[in-house]
């Protein structure tokens, strides 16, 4: 869905998450970019350089918000302060949606700063649910909440990953942030198809996509964000884009950060299949099934 | 049927992550392994190749990692003082007796120099630097992203009341504490920025081989930690002046600060000119501010 209710009616791209030791060049080069995506929590200060920035960035680029700290799948309420915070920032970035986890990681008032996976029950998505309902209400634009990366499964869960979200975006109505590197990696440690896995969500409601790298151990696969995204990766996006269209797509790199011409040129990769699935995707849904191995790397 | 085996209800979630949450954050062994919890297998499945345990572990380390990475880049004053192996042990301790409450990681130290002062795992003669240096490395993060402030000019109201820049803080201190903190002046990106990102892994810092303590003699110490121009410095006041910039801190007017005030040798004749070349370079400076919607009785 190239532009739909979940993500603001946007055609964003591809973006870059905007980050410290880019600043500099940012800055100071102007490099043509789509969008950037920012840490929303990074800039929920009230001066100082990071606002410095974001006012320059805000000048000459589009920005997307996405946050890491809504714990949509803790049951307590959000922070009142954190909340009006958020929406101060997104009347001043004017981000046309806002993403974040579909986790848990505070409980009795105490944070562990960690994504943290949910049981996925009926319970849990009612709780996820209504939460992602009452921020939505709040901050006044689209929320899209975005799959994990995981290694831990809960004895509790009654139903599969994908169907445990497809649950919770129905009953909160909310977009979805598809990142396909988490699919990927969790597919490995919980050992899952990826593939049916993205032929599973609700595509009308994807709203945005992560790529990213990853780092394979012996016994389980990690989400560390410090390398290209691998081969299997590109594929599974290529087939996801497939599938869903058009999408909004950032690249994730967070640790040992390379320079921003090797991070923009890497998440450039991902524009040759937005221009060809826009180019055929307008009169028909091709299946999804049928785009698998369709990349050339 | 064991208590954590359905999730059927919002009390059985919570309770279920209380466990998860207990679980992963006791501290880990010194090879980073999880301490065992019959719970565990309770809560999670094993996969053809971890166990309960091991996957809970994961989160266990990550935990542990990502907290103490994020204090130990806060407070590298008081690893100074205390040094490695002692700043480890209270800086577990600290992240034990209260864990985070807030949403972000900025604020994880806001406590820590509290704590370092009450601390019994510190002797009490380095107990007390500790405190300061932290206090001064937890202002220098306040700073970094507070708000600038309004500088009084032509157009402020006559009654209008002045204070403080938030991005400037005042302390009167027993040890020269700012010494202790290498780098303060001219910080770069890395040094304060607090940088959350969305992943949810971090590596583990490698430990430092173990260095001396360091240590400063005691002098009574007046300082400003500030921000300007986007960096952060500290700069050390005279008596007089932090006594002043004190009085306009709490004073509700200016009018009030000034007679409270009580500068020591310093000629009644002198004052005004004093007084005027402080303000002179405070307003330079950027650390006169207006308190929006606050009005004084007399501003002079």
């Amino acid at each position: 869905m190239p532009a739909n209710r979940f993500n603001g009616f946007t055609d964003l791209g591809v973006g870059i998450g905007l980050r410290v030791p880019h600043y500099q060049h940012i800055l100071s080069r102007k490099p043509t970019v789509d969008w950037f995506e920012i840490i929303s929590e990074n800039f929920l200060v009230d001066g100082g350089r990071p606002r410095e920035v974001l006012d320059q960035i805000l000048e000459q680029y589009k920005v997307v918000m996405h946050g890491v700290s809504l714990y949509f799948g803790s049951p307590e309420k959000p922070d009142r302060e954190h909340l009006k915070k958020l929406k101060q920032l997104v009347r001043l970035t004017k981000t046309p949606w806002l993403g974040d986890h579909l986790c848990w990681g505070s409980v009795d008032g105490t944070y562990t700063h960690d994504l943290l996976p949910l049981p996925y029950t009926k319970a849990t998505a009612k709780v996820a649910a209504e939460k992602i309902r009452f921020v939505q209400e709040y901050l006044e634009i689209p929320v899209i909440v975005e799959n994990l990366s995981s290694y831990a499964e809960f004895n509790a869960s009654t139903m599969t990953e994908w169907e445990f979200l497809s649950e919770v975006v129905e009953a909160a109505d909310c977009g979805i942030l598809l990142d396909v590197n988490n699919i990927y990696v969790s597919s490995l440690n919980h050992g899952f198809d990826p593939y049916h896995y993205v032929d599973s969500v609700p595509r009308h409601r994807v709203a945005q996509m992560h790529i990213a790298g990853h780092s394979k151990f012996e016994r389980f696969v990690i989400d560390t964000h410090d390398a290209k995204p691998i081969d299997e990766v590109w594929k599974l996006y290529a087939h996801a884009i497939a599938r869903v269209g058009r999408t909004a797509t950032l690249l994730e790199w967070d640790a040992k950060v390379p320079s921003f011409e090797e991070v923009k040129t890497e998440a450039e990769k991902s524009r040759k299949w937005l221009d060809a699935v826009s180019a055929t995707h307008t009169s028909s849904h091709t299946s999804g099934d049928a785009h698998r191995g369709l990349v050339g790397l | 049927m064991n208590a954590f085996e359905e999730v059927k209800s919002k009390a059985q979630l919570k309770k279920l992550q209380r466990a998860f949450a207990e679980i992963i954050r006791r501290p880990l062994r010194d090879n980073d392994s999880m301490i065992a919890d019959r719970r565990s297998s309770n809560i999670i499945s094993p996969n053809q190749v971890l166990s309960a345990h091991e996957r809970l572990e994961l989160y266990a380390r990550q935990y542990w990692w990502r907290i103490k990475d994020s204090l130990y880049e806060d407070f590298p004053g008081v690893r100074k003082v205390l040094g490695e192996a002692l700043y480890h042990q209270v800086a577990e301790a600290y992240l034990i007796a209260r864990p985070s409450t807030s949403f972000t990681l900025r604020n994880l130290g806001k406590s820590f120099p509290e704590f370092l002062k009450k601390s019994k795992l510190i002797p009490i003669p380095v107990r007390n630097l500790a405190f300061e240096v932290a206090l001064l490395e937890w202002d220098k993060i306040d700073v970094f992203d507070a708000a600038q402030g309004t500088p009084p000019s032509d157009s402020t109201p006559a009654n209008a009341r002045l204070t403080l820049s938030p991005a400037l803080r005042i302390r009167a201190l027993r040890y020269p504490a700012h010494r202790i903190i290498r780098g303060s002046v001219g910080e770069s990106d890395s040094g304060t920025d607090h940088e959350q990102t969305s992943n949810t892994v971090s590596a583990k810092r490698k430990v430092k081989p173990k260095s001396g303590r360091i240590s400063v003699k005691p002098k009574p110490t007046f300082l400003a930690t500030h921000r300007y121009r986007g960096l952060i410095y500290f700069k050390e006041l005279t008596r007089n002046e932090f006594a002043l910039l004190s009085a306009i801190q709490t004073s509700r007017s200016l009018t009030v600060a000034l007679k409270a005030w009580r500068p020591t040798g310093v000629a009644k004749a002198q004052i005004d000119s004093i007084v005027g070349d402080m303000f002179k370079e405070w307003g330079a400076l950027g650390w006169i501010s207006v308190n929006p919607g606050k009005r004084s009785p007399g501003l002079t």
